[in-house]
Parts: C-alpha cells; structure tokens; sequence
C-alpha cells in the first residue's frame, strides 16, 4: 500500500478504530502492518516472513555467541544480495548467470539492515531479545517503518513494542495524535503537491537529455527537491502516522539543503541510515588496529570511503550509485582536510559549496546508467549538450523557472520553521478537535487529487 | 451529553470546512498564478448531457486538461472542440471533422490541434476556409453519425470527413445504448440508432434544475470539481495504477489478428452482428450524403500499416472497405498508410505520447501537425473536386 493513496487512508481510518475500541493494540497493528504488506506480492510476503522467522529464531543463540551472530549477518545480507544485486554482481564478475530485469522484494534493503542492527546489539549487550514472535514481528512490520525506514533501532523502538504488547499506555499518551495529523499532511503536501508535480519536469530533462548547461543546472535542482520531497514526505507520514498510534519514530530529516558542510548534510540527510552506516559500519572500521598511530588518519579516511561507497550501493546495484557514493565519500574528505589546514570559508560560501557538489553528484544517483551521468555532468560544466531539453529562452519563462526554484529553497527554510521549538509549542497548544479535524479533511482532500500518472515513493525501489 | 456530542460534532464539522475553504483558496491561488502549469489542479469539466449523442461539450468552459499532458483548453461558443466561429460561413467553404479522442485532441492546445493545422495549411491558399473540429472522447460510430446529424449538417459544411477506428466495429458493448446513442435491432431487424440513454437516471439528473446545479458548482467550485474528477476515475483508482513504464520506442506489433478479424467483417461479414452495425453506419452516411448533397469521406484508423510481411493481406482488406464504401457513395482514405508514408515505419511511434511515455496514447504537437498536413490534402483534394 502505499501512503499516498485513498484506499491508505481508508485502512489507516479502520485502523484507528479498531485501535481505539479494542484492548489487544499490539495485535490489531500487527494484523494491520502484515495487511499493509500483503498487496507487495506472494514472494514477497512469503519472503519477508522467512527472514523474520530465520531472525527471531537466531536472536537468542546470537546473545550467547558471536559465530551465530555472522551466521544471521550472512543469511540477511545473502538474501540481499540474491535478490536485489545478483545481476550486477554476476555482471561485474564477468559471468552470465542471471540476465534480465530484477524486481526488488518491497522493503528488503530496510529490513534487512534493521534486522541486522538488532542482532549486533543484542549480541553488543545493548538490545534485548524479544519475547515473542508477535513482538519480534511488530519491531519490524509496523507500517510506519516497513516499506522505507526510517530504520528503527531496537533502543527506541523495542521498548515502545513491549508496552504496546503488555497493554500499557504510550509514553507520551495521544497527546501528540494532532502533532501525527499535522505531520501527515505535512508528508502528503510534499508528495503530492511538491514532488509529483516536479517528476515530469526532471523526467523529461533525464529523459530527453540536457541541451545545455542551464537545463541540465535546473533538471539537477528539480530533482534534490523532488528526491527530497518524495523522501522526506514519504517519512514525515511515517512519524506522523507512529505519533497517531503513540509510537515515537526516528527523525529522518532536518532540513539537509540548509548544511553549510557535508558532513552536516548527511547528519541530516537519511539520519537513521547515516546513524546506523556510522555505528555498524564506519566506526568498527575506524576502530581496528590496523595500522600504526601515524596512519589513523588514512584509515579513518578509508573507512569513510568504504562506508560511503557501500551506502552508494544500497541505494542501488549500479556503478553510477556506487560513484555516487564514492563522492560523497570524497568530499566529506576534502570538507575534513580543509577544516584542518584552512580557515572557515564564509557560511555562504560553504553552503553554496556544499549544496552545488550535492546538486552535481545527485545526477549520478539519477542517471539511468554511468555514461548518461558522466555525459549529463560534462553539460552541466559546459561541455555541449547531450540532448534536446531546455530553458525556455523568452526572458518571462527563464524569470519565472529562476523564481520557482528559489522558491523551493525557501519552501525548505520554511520548513525548518515548522520543526522549530516554538512552532511545536504552539501546536501543541492549539492542538484540539478542530484542528484534526482541518488536519484529517485537508489530507483526504489531497488524496482525492486523481494522479495524472502513477508516481510510487522513489525509496520503494531500493 | 447530548450537548457535548452536538458540540463536538459542530467543532468536528467546522474543522473539516475550514479545510475545505484553505483548499478551495489554495486551488484559486494555483489557478491565477503561473503555478498553474506545475501543481496539481482538478480538471475543467468540459463535457455536459446531449439530446442525440448522450455527451457533448459544453459551449465556452475554459481551464487546465491534464490528462497525459497539461494544456489549456476551451470550447468553442458552439459547444465544439474548436475556435469560436458563426454558424453561417457565407461562400467560404466549410469542411467538418467528425472523429474520437484523438481529433478532440484534448492533450495539446487548440492551435496544436491536427483539425486547427489543416485549417492553417488550406487558408494559405484558400482565403476563409474553415476547418471545424467535431471531435469527441469516445465517439463510437453510431456516436459519430448521431454528430454528423445534428451539430454537422447544422454547420452546413462542403465536405465532412468521418476519422474511423475501424476495431469499433468489433468492440464489446457496441449496442450498447444506456450512456451513449449506439446502433440497436429495432423491431424489423434494422439496426437503426437507438437512444436508451434519454431514460437513464444520469441523464435525467443533468437535464434537470439539480443537473444545472450540478455544472454551476463544477464550473465555480473547485473542490467540487475535484469530488467529480475522483467520481469519474474511481475511489480506489490508485490501487491497480501501474507505475509509469518507459516504452521501448520503435517496436509495433505484426500479428495478423487484428487484420483477420477486419478481413472477416468487411469480407465475410463476420460476426453478423458487427456486420449489421457496419451496414447500417454505411447505410446512415450514404443516405445523409445522398440527402445533404454532402461528400463524406471515411478516414480509417488502426490497421496496422508498418509490417512488410501482412502487405498483401491488407491489400485485399483496404480494397474490400474502399469496395464496399464507394458502393455506398462514400470516399474512403486509407489515413493508417498516408502517414506511413509522410514519416516512415520508425516514426509514426514517436508522433504519439509525450516524454517519458513517448510512442504511447494520443497524438503529441508533433503527431497532430503530421495528421493536419495529411487532413489538409484530404479536404483540399475534395473541396477541389466537388
């Protein structure tokens, strides 16, 4: 199912009902989370219900033993590598073994990873198993965190799970129910209104191919706003809709584009990815022995490498997510190296910097395959055009495309007002009957808008 | 008690119309600002209740159509797919193009249209003449006879081209009359045209003061036209939309079965009761051309002309309908091969869809300038001949 859709809203409404009039909470959000999923497809369900069976079964032995632990990390990330980058890697190795497109199980690449963090807490010593198979099952196929994240850590999730289940109210009550409606029409105007209505736009420019550097320049700004949107408001309904049922989420966002360095963009960007590449990934990297004092520095910028290009493949199987990635890695390189032997640009200075390379490297995240990307950044730089897309020359519609972009950096800003302190407290204050009910009709309202073409959340895919 | 529940139900109500008011001045905002070409809109609701069709346009509703490619759209004074024209249209001559969807052209805006392209191309060298778009989404043969009728003749033009989709013929539901005006067997067997709509709730309801109402909130409320616009894809659409698929321009379809089922209806008669049908739009043409004093020409659409291998066979199928219509007084254009011709077998893909969904659905601004040039010979050929 997807969050953008009529016949959600009807599931979420039924959903609540159910929820407020029956005692067993846990179990009607379980029935509803694996409803929720069910429409994905036989295989995928069948799927996903394997690897959470496979992963309940291996929590108890992992908190005994390490070698359990690597048993469930190979199984996970074997499913995950059959199914989602068995072509490209059998590719890249040269052997023709699987040929073809391949759809992607919904969720994999998220469930995967959350399932995988909370092995390596428990046997860390910082999770605790779960009692039951219901529970265990809850943690991950809660609706507000299935399909794509944010990825939830046991430490803040586990606990919520066990007082659902043991019939005790929510920490914070339903007092932040109003907060939820806000937060899902806040998702949903991104969506519908913000990134569906850029798709067509961006599609043509990939699709069709820059002209010259000003098309490429705006298909590259449309699309960070459009990814940004679709992502942030895919996860904006996924915190609103937890709030609803007095679930506390993780955060995914906060206002990225405003990061004036990429360290700090990606501290915003995706934070429950980021959180979770640190802890698992870059950090025990960072950490072993491998080399002497003297070289830390290498390895810690090694790490970052590796853990940044990895990132780049989980968002796809593809050698232009794996570059993406790889720059990102690089820049925040650049970024620590010049923190150490230059002063501080200004803070213009380094937003623009940081948002420009952001802008740049997003194309390879958006390119259809490595020689697209690699020929749409040589347009972007000057480098004569790759195809027919362009800005309307006449001085009004090039006026107007420059304000609409602004426009949208000042819809982020705008954002960033929205989550501050005092716009939460007055929220909370004014929150009441007659503002869920404004919240709740002007998010079905959107709904209603029949969608000129199918446009999922671009997260389903990964 | 009582008085809690009633005051809860009032704040619960005022909610939801203060959200429908912030809405309402939201579209209204989009609609007087350029933001009308990127954000979502309802669409303009353009078609209304007619007596002999069952459905026609709406005389001068203007807005945003959006359907597979946002254009500005407005109906013609006399209710057409069209520019504003006087009724009478003195020496000059007049031709009509009666078709579906894909004359209607819906997609670009008007001066895009294939009809607004021949009229363009013929004025050159005919001073005044006019080209008048009588498409309509939908039109089913006995729909576009019904048109030719009663707005057509009443445009009284020099010559009236019928732009066939010749799988019409074949379709299920073709008798079907309870929506639209559609050929059914009368009591001596005769398929003759057959209004069943007239008594249909639907229609009655738009013909009535409430049906006024109705196009007054649609014409006035946006929100109103959002509810209709969701009434008319269904409230669960998005549950079976498929993602956008990036078609593979260039590839089309050799099978012989849509030319075996043609070359059984035209040749053998084959379903008999397709066959009626087909006999009895003939029959209908020839007699209000015969009546008129009108050259009709029937344009076929949909056989397939790109496919080397099924020449021969559709030889024999093209020269079966120019047989059969020619029999009838009719002139007959094979439309598929003329544009075949104009832009090859690798490009008539390309004249239809747009961007990303390029060689899908209707015609693009590039597919209705190929069709208006081909229009354009069509009608200067007969205004010359006759």
């Amino acid at each position: 199912m997807s969050y953008d859709s009529l016949y959600f809203a009807f599931f979420i409404a039924i959903v609540w009902i159910a929820f407020e009039l029956l005692p067993w909470r846990g179990w009607i959000l379980l029935a509803a989370s694996i409803a929720f999923y069910v429409p994905a497809g036989l295989r995928d369900s069948v799927l996903a219900a394997i690897v959470i069976l496979a992963n309940y079964m291996l929590q108890f032995p992992v908190r005994r033993h390490r070698r359990w632990l690597y048993l469930a990390l190979v199984l996970n990330f074997g499913c995950l590598a059959y199914f989602k980058y068995r072509v490209f890697l059998a590719t890249t190795a040269g052997l023709n073994l699987f040929t073809g497109n391949i759809v992607i199980p919904l969720g994999i690449s998220f469930y995967v990873f959350q399932l995988s963090a909370f092995l390596i807490d428990i046997n860390r010593g910082r999770a605790q198993p779960f009692t039951s198979l219901a529970r265990f099952a809850f943690f991950k196929l809660f609706f507000g965190q299935l399909v794509a994240g944010p990825i939830m850590r046991w430490r803040k999730l586990g606990p919520q799970v066990n007082r659902l289940f043991d019939g005790k109210p929510p920490l914070r009550g339903h007092r932040l129910a109003g907060l939820g409606l806000g937060l899902c029409l806040l998702g949903l105007t991104k969506k519908v209104v913000l990134a569906d209505s850029l798709a067509p736009f961006v599609d043509a420019i990939f699709y069709d191919g820059p002209k010259d550097a000003a098309a490429a320049w705006l298909g590259s700004w449309l699309f960070a706003f459009q990814i940004y949107f679709d992502f942030s408001g895919y996860s904006d309904i996924a915190f609103g809709l937890g709030l609803i049922f007095g679930i506390v989420l993780s955060r995914n966002f906060d206002t990225p584009f405003c990061a004036t360095d990429i360290q700090q963009l990606w501290q915003r960007w995706h934070i429950t990815l980021t959180a979770l590449l640190r802890d698992y990934l870059f950090l025990p990297l960072s950490n072993i022995r491998l080399l002497g004092k003297r070289f830390r520095v290498a390895q810690h910028f090694g790490a970052m490498v590796l853990t940044m290009t990895l990132c780049g493949l989980w968002h796809g199987a593809g050698w232009n997510f794996i570059v993406w990635g790889t720059l990102q890695a690089l820049a925040m390189v650049v970024a620590i190296a010049w923190a150490r032997n230059f002063p501080s640009p200004p803070v213009v200075l380094s937003w623009a910097a940081t948002f420009g390379f952001f802008l740049v490297s997003l194309v390879f995240f958006r390119a259809a395959d490595l020689s697209s990307a690699l020929g749409y950044v040589g347009t972007l730089f000057g480098f004569g055009g790759i195809g027919s897309a362009y800005v309307p020359e006449d001085g009004a519609g090039g006026l107007l495309i420059a304000v609409g972009c602004l426009a949208l950096l000042a819809l982020h800003w705008l954002e960033a007002q929205l989550f501050s302190r005092r716009a939460m407290r007055l929220m909370l204050r004014l929150d009441g009957l007659f503002l869920r009910a404004a919240f709740a009709a002007t998010a079905v309202w959107l709904l209603l808008l029949p969608k000129v073409q199918g446009n999922p959340f671009i997260y389903f895919r990964f | 008690m009582l008085r809690v529940a009633f005051r809860k139900a009032v704040i619960l109500l005022t909610g939801i119309a203060t959200a429908t008011l912030v809405l309402e001045l939201g579209f209204r905002v989009i609609l007087v600002t350029p933001l009308q070409w990127v954000l979502p809109l309802p669409s303009v609701a353009i078609y209304g209740p007619d007596a002999d069709t069952g459905v026609r346009h709406r005389a001068n509703v203007s807005g945003l159509w959006q359907t597979e490619h946002r254009a500005f759209i407005r109906i013609s004074n006399l209710g057409l797919r069209d520019r504003d024209r006087d009724i009478a249209h003195g020496n000059t001559p007049r031709a009509i193009v009666i078709g579906d969807s894909y004359i209607e052209a819906l997609q670009v805006e008007w001066p895009d249209t294939a009809v607004a392209v021949a009229e363009r191309i013929l004025a050159r060298d005919i001073p005044g003449v006019e080209v008048v778009n009588l498409g309509l989404s939908g039109a089913r043969p006995a729909i576009e006879v019904a048109r030719l009728q009663s707005q057509g003749l009443a445009l009284m033009p020099n010559v009236a081209i019928i732009v066939l989709l010749v799988d019409q013929f074949l379709a299920p539901g073709g008798s079907d009359d309870s929506e639209f005006t559609a050929y059914r067997s009368a009591d001596d067997g005769e398929f003759r045209l057959s209004y069943g709509f007239r008594e249909s709730g639907g229609y009655r309801f738009r013909t009535s003061v409430g049906g006024r109402v109705f196009y007054w909130l649609l014409d006035h409320v946006q929100v109103f036209r959002l509810l209709n616009d969701r009434k008319n894809v269904g409230l669960l659409a998005e549950w079976s939309r498929e993602p956008p698929v990036r078609t593979q321009i260039g590839a089309w379809n050799c099978s012989s079965a849509v030319l075996d089922s043609q070359a059984s209806l035209w040749i053998d008669g084959e379903p008999t009761n397709a066959r009626a049908l087909l006999g009895a739009f003939i029959r209908d043409l020839a007699a209000i051309g015969h009546s008129n004093r009108l050259p009709i020409i029937i344009a076929t659409r949909g056989i397939e002309a790109r496919c080397p291998a099924l020449e021969p066979k559709r030889s024999a199928l093209i020269g079966a309908i120019r047989a059969t219509l020619e029999a009838a007084g009719l002139q007959f254009v094979d439309l598929d091969k003329r544009i075949l011709t104009k832009v090859g077998a690798d490009g008539v893909a390309r004249l239809h869809g747009f961007r990303t969904r390029l060689g899908q659905g209707h015609f693009n601004v590039e597919g209705n300038r190929i069709y208006g040039e081909v229009l354009a010979k069509i009608i200067r050929g007969a205004l010359l001949q006759h």
